[in-house]
């Protein structure tokens, strides 16, 4: 052992009694490798992102490193551009159809699958959250397939389906958080008081697991706003969403307003990180 | 009867009249996800067993014709493999990668930090993936940054073709997915108790040995968790590879797309399909197999 | 084999002050407690002994060797944690072996060792089962091995027995004494539980916020507690504040210099009574009047060995009300004898220490010898060997007795009136405030 605290012989023992102040432990070679690994880990993370953003301010097609001027060229071609603007709508009246009616089918079941006792519930519970397992092309297809022959397939409701069930999974899970961390005799004490099982959800449940709710609600709107596998499945030429539309360009052309997209999308979802934070807190629903 | 008597009864009616009001809430999910994600996948796997002539016209007869079609032809079953590999490799280093960026995210003293590598790991999981998939191409293009910057340093001459293949696809897999192997992993080891780590290295193992016979051990259903979202994703999407890859990738996902978007021969899609659910499959049961006996020999299930 | 000494031990966190200067010895071979209530620093302490925390200033030297700054496991020091710290995913064999592996012990050896330590703690047959299949007091026993099979130089106990039901816990209490016999090991002992300390201990540190309070064995803390804060935190006191009486009141004797404390520091002065051969010291004592308006006249016997102030000096406390955060449970320590404004004495008043079960009972008018008072019974609280009485006194004020069970044949009425008494070196002088040794 090389280390220089310890003295030759036991004399220190009644050394002086002097209080001395210590060096810290210095930082060890291990914890320094163990935090670069770390930390380039995070970097290869955010790299893309910051490209993006670089990328959407380059006057030029491609970007240049480091950038030489900025621009908000790509932002103006954005806003002026009806392809967009009717990608926009879409998108946005899906988000507003898809998220209150995935919230609804959830909550419940997240709240049943909580409260309930029965053989089967864990297959149940597996099957809920299957769509977050199941190969998305797989999904598209059947879907599409299911859809065809059910002629849904050229209106905005083979959509509203598509994205419901890959946003539901999502819901389930933040809710059922909220729920196996309410304590049923919660409801027990409701219902001794005469409230029947629907007043008690309603007045005692529902304002208890509102955080789950929200962050659910938060989760299937994102969820939705960015799906494409089912969407390229599923959408037609006049239902087609930004996520489609972002597709479409980056395969065929080379279009860099799918930058500035790009970029409200990332302000729209770190924007959305911070809500889940504020109302549940990140480390409780992921 | 006596007041108690009643009391319980009407407890009792009460338990049983909730127990109906919460069938009654799942319900509507029962049906919905019946009918549009049951039904399908029956559909489908009924259309995988249906045959198609030359023109490929879906005739009323069924066999497993187009099942022997995807395992006999070479080219489908090199996809297979291919697909298989790819998804291993993908899962492999976002297993690797995850676990510095748990303990960093579990370790930090500092809650600002925290919470800055939890928006750095979830904002990814709520950026659509053509929007990650597509700052890859920005990055590694022929003109992109990546070869702009080695132009720049002189390290090399002309640009290096970076996209098109299958690296490129690992590459943007691994930073689409870390985030998902990452997060369980991190809670499982948020849940060791800190002082299995003190009595580690009470009893003189350093943080080396600590974190390979305890740390790690004990992280293992967190990691197959990680592991086995990481795998089912590679395994299953076809944007990605798509984008960066390019059509031509012997990917059993880009295959189907392309058989069902391109080719319209449903059937082989649908049989395809349905091999690769059961690759998925296979893959999810076995990490759960693991899974269960290892927590199994910690505490009792 | 070796002792331990923490040398002048200070920790701060930010600008919280943890430890202040703690600095004592613990012996070869001795079992040595660190006795607080939560938040005192003991555990502080603990983990700077075991290297997971590093002393702001001061040493930790094991068996002459300077450990400050070496990290845990180059310590050699067998620990036991409050949850017992098992690895789940090992079994119990494993568990006991895992420092032997770590020290790449031969693998006969090891089954030797694990066999010889499981064989100690009386668990040779559960080698093989997993920890989640062991009880409570079973894991203890596997903890406890765990941290012998590496034959540390020392012991460190982390509240091994706060998770066990009281019945197992006094078990494991005889268990892990003997076992420490057995070897000899020099064994710290980290609890916030006295009579655990008192019980097992060669002798006891008194942490109370993040200083030392006392150190002594097991009789010096409960008899002779340094400062009020170790009285009321160790047992059930009845705490008096009392002036020395007027000189006029001693029966013509003059005022004699009593000197006090180890150092002989603060001489002070009490008007002597010669009583039985004894010199007495007369105090009176304002809070507590056996009549209205006529204070407790108390003789304490300041020279008597028993009651030696070992530590005393008459010496008005600075302590503010700290002392009143003492965690003796409510309404079972009586320390009535102390109102409010008696918790920093006016100048010249001394603080006495009056354990309950030193206050005898008999019927009214029967109370022998120099300290008595007539008192009638206002509660009464039954505890099988013991009962605990509430006495109000005619005047003002309140003590607590505890008398035991045979004395009672019947229990005491509210509003029966007996006669207190106790020997005059039962009244023990302490400091009023807490402070450092």
């Amino acid at each position: 052992m090389s280390d220089n605290h310890i003295p030759a012989n036991g004399s220190s023992v009644s050394g002086s009694s002097a209080p001395r102040p210590r060096k810290r432990r210095r930082i060890s070679p291990l914890t320094i490798a163990i935090w670069a690994a770390g930390l380039l880990v995070y970097g290869f993370l955010i790299v893309p992102v910051l490209v993006i953003f670089l990328s959407a301010f380059s006057p030029q097609e491609y970007p240049q490193f480091p950038p030489e001027s900025l621009s908000v060229r790509w932002f103006e071609s954005l806003f002026t551009s009806r392809q967009w603007h009717s990608a926009l709508w879409n998108s946005a009246l899906l988000l507003l159809i898809v998220t209150p009616l995935t919230v609804i089918l959830g909550t419940g079941a997240a709240y049943a699958l909580g409260r309930l006792q029965f053989r089967g519930k864990q297959l149940l519970q597996s099957f809920m959250l299957s769509p977050l397992m199941i190969p998305q092309v797989v999904l598209g297809i059947a879907l599409l397939y299911e859809l065809t022959t059910l002629r849904l397939i050229n209106s905005i409701w083979g959509l509203v389906i598509g994205h419901m069930i890959v946003a539901f999974p999502y819901v389930v899970r933040t809710v059922s958080v909220s729920v196996s961390s309410l304590d049923s005799k919660l409801e027990l004490a409701s219902m001794s008081l005469g409230a029947g099982p629907v007043s008690t959800f309603r007045r005692i449940t529902l304002p208890l697991i509102r955080p789950g709710i929200v962050a659910g609600a938060i989760f299937s709107a994102v969820t939705s706003f960015g799906e494409v596998s089912i969407s390229l499945f599923v959408s037609s030429p006049k239902t087609i969403t930004v996520p489609v539309r972002i597709f479409g360009y980056i395969d065929q052309t080379f279009d860099p307003s799918v930058n500035a997209i790009s970029v409200i999308f990332i302000v729209l979802a770190v924007a959305a990180l911070i809500v889940i934070d504020r109302t549940i807190g990140l480390t409780k629903v992921m | 009867m006596s007041e108690q008597g009643t009391r319980r009864i009407s407890a009792k009616r009460g338990k049983a009249s909730a127990g109906l009001f919460q069938w009654l809430l799942l319900s509507p999910s029962l049906l919905f996800l019946t009918l549009f994600l049951l039904v399908p996948f029956v559909m489908l796997l009924v259309l995988s067993f249906r045959d198609v002539d030359s023109l490929l016209t879906v005739l009323p007869t069924y066999s497993f014709s187009q099942y022997i079609d995807v395992f006999t032809t070479p080219a489908y079953s090199r996809t297979i493999g291919s697909t298989l590999w790819m998804a291993l490799v993908t899962t492999g280093i976002c297993v690797l990668m995850a676990y510095p960026a748990a303990y960093l995210l579990v370790r930090t003293p500092s809650r600002g930090l925290r919470t800055f590598f939890y928006i750095l790991l979830v904002s990814p999981l709520l950026t659509s993936v053509v929007i990650r998939t597509f700052a890859w191409i920005v990055l590694l293009a022929q003109n992109g940054l990546v070869n702009e910057v080695l132009i720049n340093l002189h390290l090399i001459n002309k640009p290096l073709s970076l996209l098109w293949n299958m690296n490129a696809v690992i590459i943007a897999y691994v930073q689409v997915m870390l985030p998902f192997a990452v997060l369980p992993l991190a809670t499982s080891m948020g849940e060791i108790p800190p002082n299995l780590r003190r009595a580690s290295m009470i009893l003189g193992a350093g943080r080396i040995r600590t974190f390979f016979r305890v740390t790690l051990p004990l992280t293992i259903p967190g990691m197959l968790s990680g592991a086995v979202i990481v795998f089912s994703l590679a395994a299953g999407s076809y944007i990605t590879p798509l984008l960066v890859g390019g059509r031509l990738q012997p990917l059993l996902p880009l295959a189907i797309y392309q058989q069902a978007v391109q080719v319209f021969n449903l059937p082989l899609a649908a049989a395809m399909s349905i091999t690769l659910l059961l690759i998925v499959g296979i893959f999810v049961a076995l990490a759960g197999w693991a899974t269960k006996r290892w927590e199994g020999r910690m505490r009792d299930v | 084999m070796s002792g331990i000494r923490i040398q002048e031990i200070s920790k701060t966190f930010g600008d919280q002050t943890a430890l202040s200067h703690v600095d004592l010895e613990v012996f070869e071979g001795e079992f040595f407690s660190l006795l607080g209530p939560s938040g005192c620093g003991k555990t502080t302490l603990l983990n700077m002994i075991a290297g997971f925390l590093e002393p702001t200033t001061g040493g930790i030297f094991i068996g002459g060797r300077e450990v400050t700054g070496l990290p845990p496991y180059r310590r050699e020091i067998g620990m036991v944690f409050q949850d017992y710290a098992l690895f789940p995913h090992l079994s119990v064999s494993d568990n006991v072996a895992y420092g032997l592996r770590i020290r790449k012990v031969p693998r006969k050896e090891v089954q030797e060792r694990v066999r010889e330590s499981l064989a100690l703690v009386q668990l040779e047959a559960y080698a093989s089962r997993m920890p989640h299949q062991l009880s409570g007091g079973q894991r203890q026993r596997v903890a406890i091995a765990r941290a012998l099979a590496i034959r540390p130089a020392v012991l460190l106990l982390d509240e091994p027995l706060s998770n066990l039901d009281a019945k197992l816990r006094k078990d494991m209490q005889t268990e892990l004494r003997n076992i420490q016999r057995r070897t000899g090991i020099t064994t710290i002992l980290v609890t916030h539980d006295q009579e655990e300390a008192l019980s097992l201990s060669d002798r006891i540190g008194i942490l109370g916020d993040g200083r030392l309070q006392q150190l002594g064995t097991p009789l010096d803390v409960y008899r002779r507690p340094s400062n009020r804060f170790v009285a009321e935190f160790i047992g059930q006191v009845n705490l008096i504040a009392a002036a020395p009486e007027a000189a006029s009141a001693a029966g013509g004797s003059s005022p004699a210099e009593a000197p006090l404390g180890a150092a002989g520091t603060a001489p002070y002065a009490a008007p002597a009574v010669r009583e039985g051969g004894a010199n007495l010291a007369a105090f009176a004592a304002a809070q507590l009047q056996a009549a209205p308006g006529e204070p407790l006249r108390l003789l304490a016997d300041l020279a008597a060995p028993e009651g030696g102030a070992a530590a005393f000096s008459g010496a008005p406390a600075s302590a503010p009300a700290a002392a009143s955060a003492s965690p003796a449970a409510p309404g079972s320590a009586a320390i009535s004898a102390s109102a409010p404004g008696a918790v920093s004495p006016q100048s010249g008043e001394t603080l006495f220490m009056l354990r309950p079960e030193r206050i005898r009972v008999a019927a009214a008018g029967e109370g022998a010898g120099v300290n008595r008072t007539p008192a009638a019974v206002s509660g009464v609280s039954y505890a099988g060997n013991v009962l605990r009485i509430r006495f109000e006194l005619a005047g003002s004020g309140s003590l607590t007795v505890h008398a035991s069970d045979p004395d009672f044949p019947a229990l005491p009425e509210p509003g029966q009136v007996y006669d207190l008494y106790w020997r005059p070196q039962d009244l023990i002088p302490v400091l009023p405030g807490e402070g450092p040794l």
